[in-house]
């Protein structure tokens, strides 16, 4: 058994010394695939958290009628937080308004000045997902204790049209990504098919069998694999973490994502990804191998 | 030890290649094939190491029909043939030796029994000198006594060899043939398909002739033509 899994190796490794120029082709392949597909997954995931922390800034501000009650108050902040997609609600008297009023125009005696306080009773609702502000808007609307509700519906229909974008458009980029993806390594893998046929041919013809014939290709395509992933996941841990630097010095506005285990889930993910490209890919050679090639 | 039973070999677009075929071939005979290129040599051959099926008819080969037989067991029928080509059939980029150790390693042979058994071979057909060459470096009639010794290395009862002369000299060929031969008397069975007119009448062994698929001839001491 030993002596059969040193050959196996053994074999492998010759197999990918001799075809050196093909091992060199399909690691660089499936490293630049891995790697374009992992940089994609990158932004977009860094798109949708940016989209998704903005949509929490948003905000609905609830204007109340005249002079409720305590008792009205709370009834109205027990409908607010019951309403699907409110992420908390925080009420704003008039008092407190005129204050962080005079704070803002930098007027400690604003109150002295106006005599009576002109603003209302607010309440300021943030939402999980800006999708949900046009349904909350229009459920608060007719409720009897609200004035007005105001808004930021031009950011609302903005931020909700770019979500939309990156659904759409991202699927089908990533559609696109992983067809020219396959193409490619459909078609590196023909070539170490066709630089393999006269092996196989003497393989079959001294009687080895089919598992003894596919072990050292299965051996070869995860070790091809395993390289072209690793280093896929290695280039991209790099280059999010300096970007992560970069962005955080320069553009601190910019809301990446600062949570190193989601880049640890993803490079683990690109680097299984090569392993099970290698081993199908290794697999489906050399079944057309196998089915193809005729003892003639 | 092989026999063919009113076999019949169609390829597609209903080309025939053999028509009605009944022989029976003994153990430990040395048989020539004979023919003119595209007589049905070659699929006579493939039938025998169950590359093809046949159209109609049966083939047992060591008691077996091939035609029942599954395709997982194919590979153990064919450690049980050896093969020699008119082409040669080395891999490239092995040397003599890892070429004739190659095809016991495919079987499972350990390493011990692998190194003893080439070096016998080699020694058998007079390359002991030459086994760390490339077949490059080679000349025809050494590499195609490569191909025999890794065909006998497994001590196979059946030699199959396909125009096993077809690119060499007289002289060569003839070497060849000794090794055939010699195989033949360790007892092996030996079929040989060739159109080479020199050897097949220097032997004076049972000959097979086949014309358009069809057995024009079958002769117990035969030469390449038929005699008068």
């Amino acid at each position: 058994m030993m002596h059969k899994l040193k050959y196996f190796l053994r074999e492998a490794f010759k197999g990918l010394w001799r075809h050196g120029f093909m091992s060199l082709l399909t690691v660089t392949t499936i490293f630049i695939v891995l790697f374009l597909v992992g940089l994609f997954l990158l932004v977009g995931i860094n798109i949708r958290f940016s989209v998704e922390s903005l949509s929490q800034s948003l905000e609905i501000r609830l204007v109340l009628k005249g002079d409720p009650t305590p008792q009205e108050i709370q009834r109205v902040y027990d409908k607010i937080l019951s309403l699907d997609g409110v992420k908390e609600a925080k009420f704003v008297s008039r008092g407190e308004g005129l204050r962080r009023l005079a704070k803002e125009i930098g007027r400690e005696d604003l109150l002295n000045l106006l005599k009576t306080n002109p603003l209302p009773d607010v309440f300021e609702i943030k939402v999980k997902k800006a999708a949900d502000i046009d349904n909350i808007v229009s459920v608060v609307n007719n409720w009897k204790e609200v004035q007005e509700v105001i808004y930021g519906k031009e950011a609302a229909r903005k931020l909700l049209a770019i979500q939309r974008l990156l659904l759409y458009g991202g699927g089908v980029l990533a559609l696109i990504l992983l067809a020219s993806a396959l193409l490619v390594i459909f078609n590196t893998i023909r070539l170490v098919v066709y630089a393999r046929r006269e092996e196989i041919e003497i393989m079959k013809l001294v009687g080895a069998t089919h598992w003894f014939i596919r072990l050292p290709f299965l051996f070869e395509g995860v070790i091809l694999g395993g390289l072209g992933g690793g280093f896929a996941a290695a280039a991209l841990f790099f280059v999010y973490k300096e970007a992560l630097k970069f962005v955080l010095a320069n553009f601190p506005f910019i809301p990446l994502i600062g949570d190193m285990r989601f880049l640890y889930e993803l490079c683990g993910f690109i680097a299984l990804g090569g392993l099970l490209i290698g081993l199908g890919g290794g697999l489906f050679a050399v079944q057309r191998l196998l089915g193809k090639v005729a003892v003639e | 030890m092989i026999s063919f039973n009113m076999v019949t070999k169609i390829y597609p677009h209903n080309i025939i290649s053999l028509r009605d075929i009944t022989v029976n071939i003994e153990k430990g005979e040395f048989v020539f094939l004979i023919g003119p290129t595209g007589s049905g040599k070659t699929t006579f051959l493939r039938l025998i190491y169950r590359e093809i099926k046949p159209t109609r008819g049966s083939v047992y080969v060591m008691g077996e029909n091939l035609a029942k037989m599954k395709e997982r067991k194919i590979p153990f029928l064919r450690r049980q043939i050896g093969f020699v080509f008119q082409d040669f059939k080395l891999l490239p980029y092995k040397t003599v030796y890892e070429n004739i150790a190659f095809a016991l390693e495919v079987i499972g042979y350990n390493p011990a029994e692998i190194n003893a058994r080439v070096n016998e071979i080699l020694e058998r057909v007079g390359l002991s000198h030459r086994k760390d060459l490339l077949p490059y470096q080679l000349s025809g009639g050494e590499r195609q006594r490569v191909a025999i010794a890794r065909a006998l290395v497994n001590d196979p009862p059946i030699l199959l060899a396909d125009e096993p002369t077809g690119n060499l000299d007289f002289e060569a060929a003839k070497n060849i043939l000794d090794l055939l031969v010699e195989a033949n008397l360790h007892g092996t069975t030996v079929l040989v398909a060739t159109h080479n007119r020199e050897i097949v009448n220097s032997l004076r062994k049972r000959v097979i002739a086949l014309k358009d698929g069809v057995l024009v001839r079958d002769d117990k001491e035969g030469t390449y033509d038929a005699q008068a």
